[in-house]
């Protein structure tokens, strides 16, 4: 077996192969230095000025989160780590199940139907090009500070991109598809439902994916300007504080909550209901 | 070469495509003229006919399909009859079988055959186990038949091209069977993308199929051996003519070819006869060759199917008396039955 050996980099070019546990040691690598430069920036702040508030310690943060968790506020009496989390999430599910239906539907019928394209188009068109956050203020105003303009900010922001993209992807459909049902004796109707909308379907749980970064956005930038609770809310509130023990860690929360809709959302399409879905290779 | 007429043959109204002076064409978005695709097609096909349609590549034969099937409106006909009427846009009386994309991707193998049956049901049936139930017990034994038994519950991305295509010709099969529908079944390159022994088995499966049912059948196809096997007759549709018209008019292409076929012998060993390969020689010498167009005067005197008919002008034929290329001359009518 000599000399057919050849030796494979384990980092460097093309060729290399990091294997398992040296490639995640690679990953691991530049989050712990990161995370090893700010404790050392940290501690070296704190060493001068105990009352530092730009860098709190992990024990600090750890003290923060740990009140906010367990102990009820004095005013109100309530828990406002969990109320914060459940406002929160009410208005970015609120929002995003708006613009999953609303761009669903309107989408498919603009996909399908020319007539309804020619109808929507233009105005789907000119309205997507509209900064929601632009128009945050006329949403106040219009709809005023309750939950209702925090929900609408979020399904307008998500939901017309998302109608746009639904819209291509049922236009694009192989026309074959359609003939071939009409053919089978399908009505136009039965094309709709039995044809292009279970196909759209995990299509959509992608783009809702895709969404999820800009709905959180939208959440924690009507939270911080009008709300009295919320995540957002929260972490500007803290801003006049300076309170960065919570701060941060309410912001790696956020993140990982982020994270998780995510991966909740990849669990739906691994169902074997969208079996085919995932593993087309067409 | 003497210029003659091909007269119109008597209309009996057992006519499955009534095709008259038809042309047909695209708009050509960087020229912005039209380009002609099917130029003064004249067809009738009689009800029961298997008609291999054939020709060089863009030469319309899909075109000519859609014509049929209705996703396409031809732009000007004197005469133009699908079944009995006016093609309108695609529905159950014609049938498709396409090369690719005909299954639907999100439903397995059983459901796709259900598919026809599930579009005639009506809203009690859908909602009764009991339905369902003989439903499927229908469908499986079209399974069996297309030996797919084990692929029922697979979903189309995970078969192999023969099997999508037998899925394919299921899904056509059960409403044949159970609405007696469709009367024409237009394939459109529907084998193109089998490995050979596979389409061996299936052109013999889709014979049986036309023996039994006696449907309608337009098989375009690349494949001239296929052309021939298949069919009681070949149309072979080409852009390689030539005609005393001045050079804007000669575009798009023309029926150069229609050649009547004896009934088949069912074993695809016929292909290995002289009379057969000479056949597909003589098409592929007729409509393949783009450095010998035959003038149409010429081709039109060979048209031989009894259903084969043209509309020419003197115009056209003003030097149909001129000497052109003798071309071999058409076989015999071939022996095939065995």
């Amino acid at each position: 077996m000599t000399g057919l050996k050849r030796n494979i980099p384990i980092f460097w070019g093309l060729h290399a192969r990091p294997g398992m546990v040296f490639g995640r040691f690679l990953g691991f690598l530049p989050v712990a230095l990161l995370a090893g430069l700010y404790l050392f920036a940290s501690h070296a702040r704190a060493e001068k000025n105990p009352e530092d508030k730009l860098m709190p310690s992990l024990h600090h943060m750890y003290e923060e989160m740990k009140t906010i968790i367990t102990v009820p506020d004095k005013r109100s009496g309530k828990n406002l780590f969990l109320d914060d989390t459940k406002a929160s999430l009410k208005r970015l599910g609120m929002g995003i199940g708006i613009a999953a239906v609303a761009s669903y539907f309107i989408g498919i019928l603009m996909g399908m139907f020319p007539g309804f394209r020619a109808l929507l188009a233009p105005l789907v068109t000119g309205l997507s090009n509209i900064n929601p956050l632009a128009i945050l203020v006329i949403i106040l105003v219009a709809l005023g500070v309750g939950e209702s303009s925090k929900v609408f900010l979020i399904a307008f922001g998500i939901g017309i991109p998302m109608m746009r993209t639904i819209a291509g992807m049922a236009e694009r459909m192989p026309n074959e598809l359609t003939v071939k049902a009409l053919t089978l004796g399908a009505t136009q109707f039965q094309v709709l439902y039995k044809i292009i909308a279970p196909q759209m379907l995990p299509r959509l749980i992608d783009l809702i994916r895709v969404s999820l970064g800009s709905a959180w956005i939208f959440v924690i930038a009507a939270e911080a300007v009008a709300a009295t609770e919320g995540l957002g809310y929260r972490i500007y509130l803290q801003q006049r504080y300076m309170n960065m023990g919570l701060i941060i860690p309410y912001v790696i929360y956020i993140s990982l909550l982020a994270y998780a809709s995510d991966l909740a959302l990849l669990g739906i399409l691994k169902l074997p209901w969208f079996r085919w879905y995932s593993n087309g290779d067409e | 070469m003497e210029f003659i007429p091909r007269p119109k043959p008597a209309i009996t109204g057992n006519e499955a495509v009534h095709l008259e002076d038809a042309y047909h064409g695209y708009l050509d978005t960087s020229t912005g003229q039209v380009k002609t695709v099917l130029n003064d097609i004249d067809l009738i096909v009689s009800r029961g006919e298997f008609v291999s349609l054939v020709g060089p590549s863009g030469c319309g034969k899909s075109t000519l399909l859609k014509l049929f099937t209705g996703q396409e409106i031809v732009q000007q006909a004197k005469y133009f009859q699908v079944l009995g009427r006016l093609p309108s846009f695609p529905d159950r009386t014609r049938g498709v079988v396409f090369q690719n994309y005909g299954l639907a991707p999100h439903l397995t193998v059983l459901r796709n055959i259900l598919l026809g049956l599930e579009f005639q049901a009506s809203l009690l049936q859908r909602f009764s186990r009991e339905w369902w139930k003989q439903a499927k017990d229908m469908a499986r034994k079209y399974l069996d038949d297309m030996r797919l038994t084990d692929a029922s519950r697979k979903y189309p991305t995970e078969l192999s091209g023969g099997m999508r295509q037998r899925v394919a010709i299921a899904q056509t099969l059960i409403t044949i069977d159970l609405f007696g529908m469709p009367d024409l079944i237009c394939m459109d390159e529907s084998y193109g993308a089998l490995d050979a022994s596979t389409r061996e088995d299936l052109q013999i499966f889709i014979l049986k199929l036309w023996e039994n049912y006696k449907k309608t059948i337009v098989f375009v196809t690349h494949n001239l051996e296929e052309a021939v096997f298949l069919g009681t007759r070949v149309v072979v549709l080409s852009q390689f003519w030539t005609s005393d018209e001045p050079a804007a008019q000669q575009q798009g292409s023309r029926i150069v070819v229609d050649i009547p076929l004896e009934p088949h012998a069912m074993s695809t060993e016929v292909k290995q006869t002289t009379e057969f390969k000479e056949l597909t020689k003589y098409i592929l010498d007729r409509g393949f060759n783009p450095k010998q167009r035959l003038h149409v005067a010429q081709f039109n005197a060979d048209l031989r199917h009894p259903n084969a008919f043209s509309s020419l002008t003197k115009e056209q034929c003003a030097s149909a008396l001129i000497d052109q290329p003798a071309s071999a001359p058409p076989p015999v009518s071939d022996s095939r039955t065995e």
